[in-house]
């Protein structure tokens, strides 16, 4: 297993605003919208339907026909940038996580929006169906026919993003540049707001102190 | 003149776009720096070593919608933005290569080879940007891939400052070099050595021209690669970068060399570099 650190961009929306932004540190972490949808179902039967959406298919439909499932996805799209091969003659070329997580919070500079750090879990193989651990969509030596969206450096999540994996929220304005958000008191500088019950990757790593 | 296949794109679009790129070459710098913050480097200086930043591309790709949209001036502007940008002047290789090109293209600096590495100076001919900057990367050892590349990217620049000389004296077995065997056996064989030989003797106008096509051959190639990828090509996100800097420097050396290209060029896209080149080699910075 590996530990990644990824970035979120959501863009500020009717349904997504400071509060929704605010609660995902504090209360319920990165909802897939398969979540979001059934958020009034039964604990027992959401524990049941929870673990049946989670598949290979829907992971294909989710990274390669977005629009039909936005609605009704289980997986989230973060972002850990990612080096694409530009031909034997030519330098890789590096798309940024930033870049990603910016242009989706803006909406391409359209709107303002949100950019959250976090990190997951991710597997060596492929494993869609499992919830738990995220997919390294980026990697096309695990996930070759997944190519299209490969500049995105994709990392996919499932279900949910835990908060206590999230380490902070940055509000951004349409131009990309830090903007006022309602936990930033009057005549504070506008800055990430850190969790503050956040565990660092490194009390999960398998990295042992001597005794 | 516009880039082939971008006749669709609607001015709004790529005013759009272009603002975003311009945009998020410095907002990349805020969240970086809520990243370092958290990771516990605090000093805004080591902050922006740390942190290769991708400002610089970011610049460069608001530059070439701005160039394959016929307007130059904008282009120009951006340009000028970029290698004002402090966030540019981090040293990783691709950036500093870029860095020197784009500068080397707006006559602001010269980029001389030296048996030990390359540097920058400003330009006698440019204006006051920065007194007494200058940039010095030594060639890489540790890997004769990223030798060759960092040469090949950097031959042009120095074309365009008409000191490709001392270029060929360093590739050429001139001078001693620090680089390996096995690159300076490379990069005499490119088709980047090629044009820049031809460039300084008549003797050389030959090689030059089939460097010149082979060169050409591969731009053509990977921009009708990135309109094949059509959802991001619509949306005005090429996977890639759409201008050939490194081919339009050298066709900006050979204009102002009084290289006859028109004959020469075979493609619409070598065409369009051609065009911009053609504004390049009678620009002058103010």
């Amino acid at each position: 297993m590996q530990l990644n650190w990824c970035y979120k961009g959501i863009a500020e929306n009717p349904a997504f605003g400071d509060a929704e932004a605010y609660a995902v540190l504090t209360d319920t972490g990165i909802l897939s919208a398969w979540m979001l949808s059934n958020s009034g179902m039964a604990l027992r039967q959401a524990n049941v339907d929870s673990q049946s959406v989670l598949s290979a298919d829907a992971l294909d439909d989710h990274v390669n026909d977005y629009s039909s499932v936005a609605r009704s996805t289980p997986y989230i799209s973060l972002t850990a940038g990612c080096i694409e091969f530009n031909g034997s003659i030519s330098a890789p070329a590096r798309y940024p996580a930033l870049r990603t997580a910016l242009d989706f919070a803006t909406n391409g500079g359209a709107t303002s929006g949100y950019v959250f750090r976090c990190w997951v879990i991710t597997g060596l193989k492929s494993t869609p169906e499992l919830p738990g651990t995220a997919e390294e969509v980026r990697d096309l030596n695990l996930f070759s026919d997944m190519y299209t969206y490969h500049r995105e450096g994709e990392v996919t999540a499932k279900l949910f993003v835990p908060r206590r994996q999230i380490q902070w929220v940055l509000k951004v304005g349409p131009d990309t540049k830090p903007a006022k958000a309602t936990w930033i008191p009057k005549g504070r500088p506008k800055r990430a707001l850190l969790n503050q019950n956040f565990v660092h990757p490194d009390r999960a790593s398998n990295v042992i102190k001597a005794l | 003149m516009r880039l082939p296949g971008t006749e669709e794109w609607s001015a709004q679009a790529i005013a759009k776009r272009i603002a975003f790129e311009r945009n998020v070459a410095d907002g990349v710098r805020y969240v970086l720096r809520e990243t370092a913050r958290s990771d516990r480097i605090t000093q805004s200086q080591r902050i922006d070593r740390f942190v290769a930043s991708d400002a610089i591309f970011a610049l460069g790709r608001a530059a070439e919608l701005a160039f394959a949209s016929d307007d130059f001036g904008l282009g120009i502007t951006i340009c000028s933005q970029l290698v004002g940008n402090q966030l540019a002047r981090p040293t990783p290789p691709m950036q500093f290569a870029f860095f020197a090109t784009v500068g080397a293209l707006l006559g602001l600096f010269d980029v001389y080879f030296t048996s030990a590495g390359v540097g920058i100076r400003l330009a006698q001919s440019g204006v006051a940007h920065d007194p007494g900057f200058q940039q010095f990367t030594a060639w890489p050892f540790a890997s004769a891939v990223d030798a060759s590349r960092l040469v090949r990217l950097l031959l042009p620049a120095a074309a365009v400052s008409n000191l490709s000389g001392d270029a060929r004296r360093v590739i050429g077995g001139g001078v001693e070099s620090s680089l390996k065997r096995s690159v300076l056996d490379e990069v005499v064989v490119s088709p980047e050595f090629r044009l820049v030989v031809g460039l300084d003797s008549a003797r050389g106008q030959m090689q030059s021209m089939l460097g010149l096509a082979e060169l050409e051959a591969r731009y053509s190639q990977r921009v009708s690669r990135l309109r094949s990828d059509e959802a991001y090509w619509r949306s005005l996100r090429p996977r890639g970068s759409i201008v050939d800097w490194p081919l339009l420097a050298l066709m900006t050396a050979g204009i102002r060399g009084g290289m006859q290209l028109s004959d020469q060029i075979r493609t619409s896209e070598g065409k369009f570099i051609e065009s911009l080149a053609r504004n390049f080699a009678v620009f002058r910075p103010r």
